[in-house]
């Protein structure tokens, strides 16, 4: 990495690659650093809706910048230009990247044409947080939506990315979805290119 | 020698552009690196006329003139890199070798936290690095 | 029953859950922005992440106590190396060392040549002021705080600001006796 943290030796100091990725933190760290997050976040605001929203801006940020790093390192220097293709480097690179796993699954919507579904049955955000019965709904994935929703606009991909909690038979945790609602551009310009 | 290189965000709006010359020719240059997003526009939109392999990043040679090469790239967040060279014999494979460092350095810049998508870069090291870069162009494409 | 041997820093952080450090930095990142937009004031800034830091440390010395084995330490020596070798490791991955103690030991620096939150951060000239990594401080003083040790906590050295390592001052104020655990007042 350019900058401050350590150097490693590469002939030319300008193809010294952007970090490989590879360094890591212990989860329990970023569990209490996003506890922070979410804690500070809703002292700020007065209703879930505005809680998910400052949390999806956060997200975006990250996911931006999860982009530009990875196409960089993982993509060898193509550019995604298809639908399918930006939502399964999402799916799977992004995922892998950032929670260590890909996601438990991708799927089209059935009642919507443009409409994707990425689905994760522990999200790594819902782990570590418990939400108190007087916050209804609201859902730490919102943050994750945030995320995808960076990638996915700053791609070329305009879209509206939300988070639902999602009841899954037999079990007592319900699972997350990631609703992706792309616009109306982003399926016209698909259409195009056939 | 490269005389300028910009950064152009996917709204063709200028995020970093910088001359290397000595001599006032900075408006012209400007006006070299305006004139070329057209073409990188044309040749995205109609990969099969130019014979551009439809998602390579590095967008070749875009408009030969008189007195300067010009060469392109396009990132995944649709933003431009745009290099103006005087040296006429350059070759497409130093012309590459620029556009991974600048990348490189790109992604450090927009990584900052400090950093607003969209947004001019402002970043010192980022200035200095590409100087750097701009001065080892042609040099060592060994890799 | 002899007490378990305390583990070493890199063992722990070996066993413990570990999720991608890029994840943890850019979302520190996006923290630090989302205060910089609210508070707008740098040095309120400062303080609300010191804050966030605090409210760490205090909630993350039970599991730093239960997963190293360390027994409370009493010598406040001890603490700071044991914050340095196993805390720092345990969770950021990154090993501190401690040096500049003063004469009757109750001051020392933490010097981190590594550190995670800053991966990409060049602070922009409007932010000058801003110590950005002011959470680690916090998370400094809260812990200590728990195991019975008010303390001062200042960065020294900083990166961002062109040094050559993090230093993080740690200054012990009061050291309330082991009998009395918890505080009365405040």
């Amino acid at each position: 990495m350019i900058g401050v943290g350590k150097a490693k030796q590469y002939a030319n100091v300008l193809d010294r690659p952007i970090g490989k990725g590879k360094q890591e933190v212990s989860l329990s760290a970023f569990a209490f650093l996003f506890s922070e997050l979410v804690q500070y976040n809703q002292i700020q605001v007065d209703n879930i809706a505005e809680l998910e929203r400052r949390l999806e801006d956060a997200g975006y940020a990250v996911g931006a910048r999860v982009l530009e790093l990875l196409c960089h390192r993982e993509k060898g220097n193509r550019r995604e230009i298809r639908l399918l293709g930006i939502l399964s480097f999402i799916h799977s690179t992004v995922w892998k990247v950032l929670f260590g796993k890909v996601a438990d699954s991708l799927e089209k919507g059935t009642e919507h044409e443009d409409e994707y579904m990425i689905s994760e049955k522990e999200l790594l955000v819902n782990r570590f947080i418990s939400i108190p019965k007087d916050m209804g709904a609201f859902n730490c994935g919102a943050f994750v939506a945030g995320i995808v929703r960076g990638v996915l606009d700053n791609a070329g991909f305009p879209a509206v990315v939300t988070a639902h909690f999602v009841p899954v038979d037999g079990q007592h945790r319900p699972r997350t979805t990631i609703l992706i609602k792309f616009a109306e551009e982003v399926l016209q310009r698909e259409a195009r290119l056939g | 020698m490269i005389v300028c290189v910009a950064v152009v965000g996917h709204q063709n709006n200028p995020l970093y552009i910088q001359s290397f010359t000595k001599a006032d020719d900075s408006l012209k240059l400007h006006h070299i690196v305006h004139c070329s997003l057209d073409v990188v526009d044309e040749r995205v939109n109609n990969p099969k006329k130019s014979g551009l392999i439809i998602n390579e990043t590095f967008l070749g040679l875009l408009n030969p003139t008189e007195n300067y090469k010009v060469y392109g790239y396009l990132t995944n967040t649709k933003v431009k890199f745009i290099l103006v060279t005087t040296d006429l014999e350059v070759r497409d494979a130093d012309a590459r070798v620029f556009f991974g460092r600048f990348h490189t350095a790109y992604v450090n810049a927009v990584s900052n936290p400090f950093h607003i998508p969209g947004k001019k870069i402002t970043s010192r090291k980022f200035a200095e690095r590409v100087s750097t870069i701009v001065k080892s162009f042609g040099l060592s494409s060994s890799s | 029953m002899a007490p378990a041997a305390p583990k070493s820093g890199d063992v722990i952080f070996a066993s413990v859950d570990r999720v991608n450090a890029e994840l943890f930095t850019l979302t520190y990142g996006a923290i630090v922005r989302q205060l910089i937009t609210d508070l707008e004031e740098v040095e309120e800034v400062n303080k609300q992440l010191d804050q966030m830091g605090y409210n760490i440390g205090v909630r993350l010395v039970d599991e730093f106590l239960a997963k190293s084995s360390v027994s409370r330490c009493v010598d406040f020596r001890e603490t700071a190396d044991v914050i340095a070798k196993v805390g720092f490791k345990m969770f950021l991955g990154v090993t501190a060392s401690v040096t500049n103690w003063d004469a009757d030991g109750t001051t020392c620096s933490l010097i981190l040549e590594d550190n995670p939150l800053v991966d990409f951060v060049e602070l922009p000239d409007t932010c000058q002021g801003l110590h950005y990594c002011n959470i680690l401080s916090g998370v400094v003083r809260g812990a200590l705080e728990m195991v019975s040790m008010k303390t001062e906590v200042t960065w020294l050295r900083d990166m961002l600001r062109g040094d050559d390592v993090f230093e993080l001052q740690v200054k012990l104020l009061k050291q309330v006796p082991e009998e009395y655990p918890y505080k009365d007042d405040e």
